[in-house]
């Protein structure tokens, strides 16, 4: 697609949600946030974390101080 | 062969592979052949991406496990079509785009594990509007799908190929996706049964979303019982997916029915059609028909799309050319740039509160509107699709296009359960009904369907 066919599609885009935004200043709103009592998951004990991996982190790391791992994107 | 078991209904021919009198094998060839005489040549439906190579062979293991007289599931040598958003381990999840062309999955959904442990055989991946972005079956970038039923118009969509794979006698089940009516629409048009159920339902984990907290994953067969059966291999709660819970295991009686009929615009001979297949299935079971009022549900529409193009906007940012295929942006077709740049939009604080804050109180309104009418009468019906699908190369503007999904998309605002069974013929093409009920009730729509498909 070419610049001027992506910016048709913008303009016509925008148009229709202005449409869609008038047809729904129409609508009353009422307060979204709803309290469930049912469907609620039970709470679980968290899973244990690895005691090790903060040490593991650190003796994988090609490049560290004593409380930073020096990360660079794609280097690691 | 092929025509005896196209004469059989699933259930029936579950029965003859479990009583060894048909094989699983038998079963995938047939169907092999079919595909192979009219999806890419003859009739052309183009309802497949690619087909798995390993189904003959996954069959024959079916085959072993019958012939020692080990258990088997209850999906035993069935064959089923899988739509090209739902990961498949090993095969394409291509979503119909140029962006994911060559995506291997790389791990089974939880609805395919649930396929594969009761024994259904997957024979491939189907076509589909790119992205589940369309309602017509045009948009996918490897080519449209016919409507088998009527070869020179749309079979609908996006679930296209999956209803198209039906309708063909392709496979014997198919699985879509249903975001606002992406399963009924292209049911409806194909004339076989396609069932969206309740939001939470079915486990969404290892589908490609196009607006997650509408989706739905669900299932396309020629019967009720077919997608009845199926929906009971792949429903229930899933640690995976946070949204997942139990239904209701026990209907309500199917002998004391009250359809709400609500007043809509619509072509006036599906209109009719419809009106006169509730009176007949409401006469013959003696069932109460009830006119309601629900004055929100032309909002449909407006209250969807803005939802939807927010959340693929938002879902879509992982495909950024880096770790999967290609740049959505630079590849994909106009539906979904339109998505995209919608979703941008509409993303921007200023016009945060003006459309998708507005949609979601328009969402919760809807909610409330069927959950009202629930309290009076037992399920809602309505037509699935508004008109007749147009011809291939029709122009149609993509308002129009939109206005596909006016009645099908309700039933994804409200999280309520929905089916699309065959009504009747309007000038040669399949029409559907729509049946819908409370959420959580997705039995019930399942046992009232059946009444209309008889």
């Amino acid at each position: 697609m070419d610049e001027k066919e992506i910016e048709q599609i913008k303009v016509e885009t925008k148009k229709l949600l202005e449409k869609f935004s008038f047809a729904l200043s129409k609508v009353k709103s009422e307060e979204s946030n709803v309290e469930r009592d049912e469907d609620r998951r039970k709470e679980r004990e968290g899973k244990i974390g690895n005691e090790n991996f903060r040490e593991i982190m650190f003796e994988n790391s090609p490049t560290k101080n004593e409380e930073f791992i020096l990360a660079e994107k794609k280097k690691w | 062969m092929v025509k005896e078991q196209q004469n059989l209904t699933t259930t029936e021919k579950l029965k003859l592979i479990k009583a060894g009198k048909l094989s699983a094998e038998q079963n995938v060839k047939t169907f092999l052949e079919k595909i192979e005489k009219d999806d890419k040549k003859g009739k052309k439906i183009n309802a497949f991406i690619q087909l798995n190579p390993n189904a003959l062979l996954e069959a024959k293991e079916v085959d072993n496990k019958l012939k020692k007289g080990k258990p088997t599931g209850k999906l035993a040598g069935l064959v089923i079509a899988i739509k090209s958003n739902i990961n498949v381990k090993g095969l394409n999840a291509s979503c119909a785009s140029k962006t994911l062309e060559n995506y291997k999955a790389g791990y089974d959904s939880s609805v395919i594990e649930k396929i594969r442990k009761e024994d259904g055989i997957i024979i491939g991946m189907t076509n589909m509007d790119e992205f589940a972005c369309g309602s017509s079956g045009e948009t996918s970038a490897f080519g449209i799908t016919k409507n088998p039923k009527a070869l020179e118009r749309i079979p609908g969509g996006s679930s296209s190929g999956s209803a198209a794979s039906v309708s063909a006698d392709f496979c014997d089940i198919a699985l879509g996706s249903d975001t606002g009516g992406s399963i009924r629409n292209p049911s409806s048009h194909c004339g076989v049964v396609g069932f969206k159920p309740s939001y939470g339902a079915v486990s969404r984990y290892g589908l490609i979303d196009l607006s997650m907290s509408l989706d739905q994953i669900g299932p396309i067969g020629k019967d009720v019982e077919a997608v009845k059966l199926m929906f009971e291999v792949i429903r229930g709660k899933d640690e995976r997916d946070a949204t997942t819970r139990e239904i209701h295991d026990k209907p309500k009686k199917t002998n004391k029915i009250i359809i709400g009929i609500p007043k809509i615009g619509t072509n006036e001979e599906i209109l009719e059609l419809v009106d006169d297949k509730i009176k007949a299935v409401s006469k013959k079971n003696g069932w109460k028909n009830e006119n309601i009022e629900l004055k929100h549900i032309d909002l449909g529409i407006q209250t969807y799309y803005p939802i939807c193009y927010v959340e693929f906007f938002s879902g879509t940012r992982k495909f950024d050319g880096r770790r999967y295929g290609k740049k959505i942006e630079e590849v994909c077709g106009r539906e979904v740039l339109r998505r995209i740049l919608g979703g941008m939009e509409i993303c921007q604080s200023e016009f945060s509160d003006r459309y998708y804050k507005k949609a979601l109180d328009a969402k919760k309104i809807i909610e409330t509107e069927f959950e009202n009418a629930f309290k009076k009468v037992d399920c809602i019906i309505i037509p699935t699709v508004p008109r007749l699908p147009h011809k291939f190369g029709e122009k149609i503007s993509f308002e129009d296009m939109y206005n596909y999904d006016t009645l099908t998309v309700l039933a994804n605002i409200a999280e309520i359960p929905a089916i699309s069974v065959p009504a009747g013929i309007v000038k040669g093409i399949p029409v559907g009904l729509q049946v819908m009920c409370g959420r959580g009730e997705d039995l019930l729509v399942l046992d009232v369907a059946k009444e209309f498909s008889q």
